[in-house]
Order: structure tokens, then C-alpha cells, then sequence
């Protein structure tokens, strides 16, 4: 395989200066929208996607302890990024737009946030301060600081800004998921009775990182399922209890086992789910057959359904029309989660946040999805893949290639 | 091979050893006391802070104050109180099944994770302890939540509740200590296998994932810090840092490489940095990683033993500053118990990280030393010490790149 670093002849190149720029734009665009004066970032994914892949992935005590921070001020285009990792400062910020990192968690650290601030200001802090994520002491003592602006929530102006997306981070999303997927190759040639959970782990991490991968976004799952609800862990919603986490366990003969995670890419997602079976001679049952053959009639008229113009509330009705009228997917999840700088991200199609926000995401050019329908039969087990695709100005295109072994 | 059976000689420090399996007569680790304990602490300070509860969102407070396994994501997550700690009875956790909870918690303290802030905070509200509490400690928040919160418990004054697990967490039990030493063992196993895989041609990221593969082979799949193994060069870039993450490039002979990692066993990170050379390389390139592992090896050695109890974080980070060597921008001290913790002192730090927090015996501290020689390359060392009665111990022990007893 080709090194997916680099940029072959033969592929489209991935202009990550430009990716940056259009993504800056657009968040540009929404804080002139919304008002928003001032644009402070403290998330991982949301200054990822308002500076660039400026860290290496790491846990949350991590990402708390050495934070990176972003501050974009109306009438100014290029983010001021406070980092402790300034090697990873993207060009355009080098000369005057990257400073020290801040400590905020802590008063003190707040206080020099607040100095900083007035001075990239020039004078007092235009408002109102839109804001992602805070600590308690960033929370409870911004505002004050700052003669009382007002703080208001930034997730509306970034999920509107991170929603559609650039041809170049669309390329990203692909090569996270295609090293995802050439990972798995290796790794579905390794499943055998007796292997552990951390073992697949350890042989996946190992091969993505000789791929190229940069880190990891979700601890991958290699869950056993259970037959019935009844067998597996008990849950609040009485739904099948997935995604469990791995541990040493080991992965036995027929074993059904859910396949799930996401690697990180120039701080880009993939998502990979599939089903496999743990045999010698993996070959699935004709009952589990027939719930692959349910799941491909679904993830079919789910897409035939998408289009621009098309709505969540559409992509819901055909795919559970094409389930006999029952909701193929998991109660604590959806049908559709979108993927970015986040994992799981906008849009979310079939989630809690009800029918009437399904109806209001409408399907344009640019928006990733990645279906993740679920078929369980009660005694009998299930199947779940996820197919990652992007919304074209005629449809669909898919991002995911690999094989749906052991079923065809 | 060597640096692994040194890494391995940790197993010697406990009466059982240091493993990761239980034992018949039982295990290393009592996660059942630990938790109790833990739970105790976060109450004591509760207490002190008059609180009447707390809702956390931060993961390894979350995990501190119910011993909750639960998935884990890369990066920092807007704040969610995915965990309720009432002065009594067991904590409220978000998880919609049962799989990766203590058993102490029961079922009906489980409330499922939701896409809805709405739903959420309509849990929080059905929560009949918390409805009546008057001052609440959160740590972290979002202008949405806090409007939500504020509506479903609208007699609640909303505080800050960082100092409070801060304290509450400084001090290791037994338990933390033990795991604590298996996430070290992992760690620097794992280290040694990269070590042995450390050669010209591999890339920094494939060096990493030798790191991570013999992590699986040993039960654990989780590094807190990913691909932060690296060539440390010897332009003037990295004078007063490292640089800190692996990229595709390739490791050529007599390269100075960062080895730079943190498993965790049972939420509890093993933190543990070491630079060698890559083989190959010419005889000025070895005498330079002797002089290197000399210098780092003389302010190593003053900073454990100015780790003593009574003295502040920030006195160490002064001993680094008296050794004669440039302090890094780094952290110099930080804490190590579920990840990354304070108290944290060194260059761009404020005091209330932790630099004037006096050292207490149970503290387990990362120390960290970071030199560079011009035209030649850096060198990063980070060890792990428990503050005890007199002085420190270290936890950490594999060999360090450059010491001739190595060799």
C-alpha cells in the first residue's frame, strides 16, 4: 500500500493550508451571522477544526493539563492559538498568532486568559465571548474578569460551520478510513478461537500506526453478543448493551462478534463497525444471514433516499419502512451520526433529540454520514456494519470499501 | 533485551509482584476497598468545601468518585454531569448498562447517556437527593448546561468543584500505589519491545505501534499519550522543548529518540519517558548520547532527592533552575494518578497549578528533565516517585539511553 502521507500522483492532493483557510471561513461566516464577537476555544475537536491538528492525541487529562486554546475576534481572519506544542503551529499563525499555552484550570490561568485577551483585542474584549467548553475556574471566572461580557454557547455557530464540508477534509475522513480499513485486513486474518480483545487491539494499533495513523480516537470494541437481551448486561432501556469495553477477554469458537472504533488522521475520524464470527471456518447461520440481508435492504433504501433536499425525517421513514415499520437501529444511538474533527458529530438522525430535529436537518453537498443500522433478532443475535458516505449534489458517494465477510 | 528484564525487575517491588492477573490467594490490587476509600475521600472533601454535591464531568473524577470502566475517546469532551456524588449512599452514574460498574452501585443509580441536554438534565431533576441539595460543585461546564442545570435545580448554587477533587485525589491509597506500579510495568515492558525494534529505516509511528502491540500482548489496550515517540534533532527548535509527536519520517542511524508513553491499568497512567539512540550510528554519535544522559542524569538525580516531604512543587522546579541546565518548557513536576493531575509546576505554569503545593508523603509525582546539545540532539528522561516519610522512591526503573551499565 502507499504511504497515505503523502500525496501520490494518482490521488487527489490534500491541501491542508487551504483546509484550514475554508474552514476558517467558515466559522468566520457564522460568528458574522450569529453576532459573535469573540470565539474562544478550549475543546480538542473544536480547535482542531479552528486552527488545525495541532496535538497529539491524547486522553482528557492530558488534553486538560497541556490545553490548547484558540481565540478568534470578529474583524480578524486568522485564530490567535495558545499551545504547548508550537512545533505543530500551523504556518500562518507562526509570526505573531501563537503563543504560550494557558493553564485553565485554574484562576490564575483564567486571569492571564483574560490579559491575553484584552491585549489581541487592542482594549476591551468585543462580545459576546461565544464559548465551547470550559473548566469550573474558566467558567465561574471569564466573565468577570472581562467587565461582565456575556458568554453565550459556541456549539450552534460550530455544528453550522462543521456540517458541510471541504473537499479537503473529506479527503482526510477517506484516508483515516481507508487506513482504518487496511488495518482491519490484517487484523480479521488474526481472529482466531482463543485471542484476546486487548490482543486484536494491540495488532490494530500496530498496523495503523505503520500506515500512517496519527492516534486513536475511541478504544476499539471486539464485543462477544450476546443471544438475547436477557443474556447480555442489563440496561436502562432494555435495548442490547453495545459498545462494551475491551479487556484481556478472550474471543471463543462462534462467538458473534461487534467490530467498532475510530482511528485519528490529521485530526480526522474514520469509523469502522462490522460483525464477524470467531471459528476456524467462520460461516454465518441462514438466520444470521438473513439479518445481513435485512441490513442490506436497509442501508439500500436509506440511501436511495439520499439526496440534497432530502431530510432525517425522510432517511428514518425508508429505513424503517425497509424493517417492516420497526426503528432498525439501536434505542441509545441513531441511525446516522455525522464524523469530522469529532467522532460523532452532526448530523445525528434518529437520536433522542426527536422527530421534529430529524425533519430539520436537510441533506446537502458536503455532509458525511455514517450509517450504522442495527438487525437483532431476540434468541438469535444480530448484525450491524457502518457505511460511511458523503452527500453529492446527485446523491451519495461511499468512503467505506471493506468486504462484509464472513457473510458474502 | 536487556532494558526489558530491567523494566521487568519493577516486579520485584511488591510482596506479590507486580502483575496484571489476579492471584488465588487474591488479587494485587483490592478494587473494592479502593473505591471505598476513593469515595470517602471525595466526601471528607465535600465536606470541607460544604458542599452538598457534585456533579463531574471530567472523566477521572468521574471514574475517582465511582470506579465506573467506561469507554475510552481520545480528547477533551464538553462538559456532562455523567456522575452525581450525594453525602450519602453510592454515586449516580452515567452508563446505560451495568457492564464496567462496580457492584456496590446499584441498577437504579444508572441513567443512560443521552444525545438530549434536555433528557439529561431531566435525570438530574428526578434525582430526589439532588433536588434538595442548595450548593452543588461542578468541574467544567458549558453556557448550555449551565442554563439547563439552572432551570432543573433552580435552588442550587453552582460552584466550583476542581480544588475539591484536586485534594481529594493528591494523596495515593495502597490500592492507587499498586496500580500505579502495573501501569508502570506495562509501560516500560512495552517500552523495552519498542527499544528492541528501534532501528534505521522504521518510522517514529511504527516505533509506537511496536509499543502498543506488546501492550495488547499484556491484557491492556490503552496508551493515555499516542504516538509520542520522536527523533529529538538538534536544531535550535528544540532547544528549550522536545518536539512531541511521531510522524512517518524515518529514524536514521544515530538518531536521538524519545521514547515517550503512559499506559494505563485501570484508569491509573504509568508515565515513563527515555531516549537512546538508534543503533548504527558513528562513535561521536554514542559518545553524544553518553554526554547527554550525564547532564540529564545530574539534574535527574537532584530532583528526586529534592522531592521531599515539606517542600513545595515549585522548590523542585528551583533545584532544576540551580543545577546550571536550561528549564524546559515543560512541566518539571506533575502529578500521576488517573492520567495527568496536579500539582503542576514548571516554565509557563501558574502557581495555582500546583506550584505551591507542599509535597506530602503518598503524592506520586512525574519528574521530568529535558537537554539539548546544539548541532547533536535533545534528550528527554521522565521518572515516577512516591513522596514518602523522608524522601522519594522511585517507581520507575528501566534503563536509560547513554549509561554504560547498559552496554
Amino acid at each position: 500500500m502507499n504511504e497515505p502521507d503523502s500525496t501520490d500522483s494518482d490521488e487527489a492532493p490534500l491541501d491542508l493550508a487551504r483546509m484550514r483557510r475554508d474552514r476558517r471561513a467558515r466559522l468566520v461566516s457564522e460568528m458574522h451571522a450569529r453576532g459573535i464577537g469573540t470565539l474562544l476555544l478550549t475543546g480538542t475537536s473544536t480547535v482542531q477544526y479552528g486552527v488545525g491538528d495541532v496535538r497529539p492525541v491524547a486522553d482528557a487529562s492530558h488534553a486538560l493539563y497541556e490545553q490548547c486554546a484558540a481565540v478568534l475576534i470578529a474583524g480578524d481572519d486568522l485564530p490567535h492559538l495558545f499551545t504547548p506544542f508550537p512545533d505543530r503551529c500551523p504556518p500562518e499563525l507562526v509570526v505573531d498568532h501563537c503563543h504560550p499555552p494557558l493553564h485553565l484550570a485554574t484562576p490564575e490561568g483564567v486571569q492571564a486568559l483574560a490579559t491575553a485577551l484584552r491585549e489581541i483585542a487592542g482594549g476591551p474584549v468585543p462580545g459576546p465571548l461565544a464559548l465551547d467548553e470550559a473548566t469550573g475556574a474558566l467558567y465561574f471566572e471569564l466573565s468577570k474578569l472581562l467587565d461582565n461580557l456575556t458568554v453565550v454557547d459556541a456549539s450552534e455557530a460550530l455544528t453550522a460551520a462543521k456540517i458541510i464540508k471541504t473537499p479537503d477534509e473529506i479527503l482526510c475522513i477517506e484516508r483515516a478510513q481507508r487506513i482504518n480499513e487496511a488495518a482491519m485486513y490484517d487484523i480479521e486474518a488474526a481472529l482466531r478461537p482463543g485471542i484476546r480483545q486487548s490482543e486484536l487491539t494491540g495488532l490494530f494499533l500496530r498496523r495503523i500506526f505503520e500506515l500512517g495513523a496519527t492516534g486513536l480516537c475511541v478504544d476499539p470494541i471486539w464485543q462477544p453478543m450476546p443471544l438475547s437481551r436477557a443474556q447480555g448486561p442489563f440496561t436502562v432501556n432494555g435495548d442490547v448493551a453495545f459498545p462494551l469495553c475491551a479487556n484481556d477477554r478472550m474471543l471463543m469458537e462462534g462467538d458473534l462478534v461487534w467490530v467498532d472504533m475510530g482511528i485519528d488522521y490529521h485530526g480526522y475520524a474514520s469509523d469502522f463497525g462490522t460483525t464477524w464470527i470467531v471459528a476456524r471456518n467462520p460461516k454465518p447461520t441462514p438466520r444470521q444471514h438473513s439479518h445481513f440481508e435485512r441490513w442490506k435492504d436497509v442501508v439500500a433504501a436509506t440511501l436511495t433516499a439520499t439526496r440534497p433536499g432530502a431530510t432525517g425525517g425522510d432517511l428514518v421513514r425508508a429505513a424503517t419502512e425497509a424493517n417492516a415499520g420497526k426503528r432498525p437501529w439501536l434505542d441509545h444511538f441513531y441511525l446516522i451520526h455525522g464524523i469530522g474533527t469529532f467522532s460523532a458529530e452532526m448530523p445525528l438522525i434518529g437520536s433522542d433529540l426527536g422527530p421534529a430535529f430529524d425533519e430539520s436537518i436537510v441533506l446537502a453537498p458536503g455532509m458525511l454520514m455514517v450509517l450504522e443500522p442495527v438487525i437483532w433478532e431476540e434468541g438469535v443475535g444480530g448484525y450491524r456494519f457502518e457505511e460511511v458516505v458523503v452527500v453529492t449534489e446527485n446523491g451519495y458517494r461511499r468512503l467505506s470499501s471493506y468486504p462484509h465477510t464472513p457473510y458474502e | 533485551m536487556v532494558a526489558t528484564l530491567r523494566g521487568d525487575a519493577l516486579l520485584g517491588l511488591d510482596e506479590r509482584g507486580t502483575g496484571v492477573l489476579p492471584l488465588e490467594e487474591g488479587g494485587r490490587v483490592d478494587f473494592h476497598r479502593l473505591r471505598a476509600q476513593r469515595l470517602e475521600r471525595c466526601r471528607t472533601e465535600m465536606a470541607r468545601d460544604d458542599l452538598d454535591a457534585l456533579l463531574l464531568g471530567n472523566e477521572a473524577n468521574a471514574r475517582y468518585a465511582s470506579g465506573a470502566r467506561r469507554l475510552w475517546l481520545g480528547g477533551s469532551r464538553p462538559y456532562v454531569p455523567g456522575c452525581i456524588v450525594l453525602p450519602d449512599g453510592q454515586p449516580y452514574v452515567m452508563s446505560t448498562w451495568d457492564d464496567g460498574i462496580p457492584p456496590d452501585i446499584p441498577r437504579t443509580n444508572l441513567f443512560g447517556a443521552s444525545w438530549n441536554p434536555e433528557n439529561h438534565v431531566k435525570v438530574l431533576a428526578s434525582i430526589e437527593g439532588l433536588r434538595a441539595a442548595r450548593r452543588v460543585g461542578v468541574d467544567g461546564m458549558t453556557p448550555l448546561m449551565a442554563s439547563l442545570i439552572s432551570s432543573a435545580l433552580p435552588d442550587a448554587e453552582l460552584v466550583d468543584a476542581g480544588p475539591t477533587m484536586i485534594r481529594a485525589r493528591q494523596v495515593k491509597t495502597p490500592d492507587e500505589l499498586a496500580c500505579i506500579r502495573a501501569a508502570i510495568a506495562v509501560t516500560e515492558s512495552s517500552l523495552g519491545w519498542a527499544l528492541d525494534a528501534l532501528r534505521p529505516g522504521i518510522t517514529e509511528r511504527a516505533l509506537f505501534g511496536h509499543f502498543t502491540e506488546r501492550l495488547g500482548a499484556l491484557g491492556l489496550t490503552l496508551s493515555a499519550t499516542q504516538c509520542t515517540f520522536v527523533v529529538l534533532s538538534g536544531d535550535g527548535s528544540q532547544r528549550r522543548m522536545p518536539r512531541r509527536t511521531g510522524t512517518n519520517h524515518c529514524v536514521n542511524p544515530g538518531d536521538l529518540v524519545a521514547l515517550d508513553a503512559g499506559a494505563l491499568y485501570a484508569g491509573y497512567e504509568g508515565s515513563v519517558a527515555r531516549t537512546f539512540s538508534c543503533p548504527g550510528g558513528t562513535d561521536n554519535a554514542r559518545a553524544a548520547e553518553r554526554r547527554l544522559y550525564d547532564r540529564a542524569r545530574a539534574v535527574h538525580e537532584a530532583l528526586v532527592a529534592a522531592c521531599r516531604p515539606g517542600v513545595t512543587a515549585q522548590d523542585v522546579v528551583h533545584v532544576y533552575e540551580a543545577s546550571g541546565e536550561p528549564v524546559p518548557e515543560l512541566p518539571v513536576v506533575f502529578g500521576v494518578g488517573l492520567g495527568m493531575e496536579p500539582p503542576l509546576a514548571g516554565a509557563h505554569l501558574p502557581s495555582d497549578a500546583g506550584g505551591t503545593t507542599t509535597l506530602v508523603p503518598g503524592m506520586v509525582l512525574a519528574l521530568q528533565t529535558y537537554v539539548h546539545e546544539e548541532g547533536t540532539g535533545g534528550y528527554l528522561q521522565r521518572d515516577v516517585v512516591l513522596v514518602g516519610q523522608e524522601g522519594s522512591t522511585l517507581l520507575t526503573s528501566h534503563s536509560r539511553g547513554g549509561d554504560d551499565a547498559n552496554r
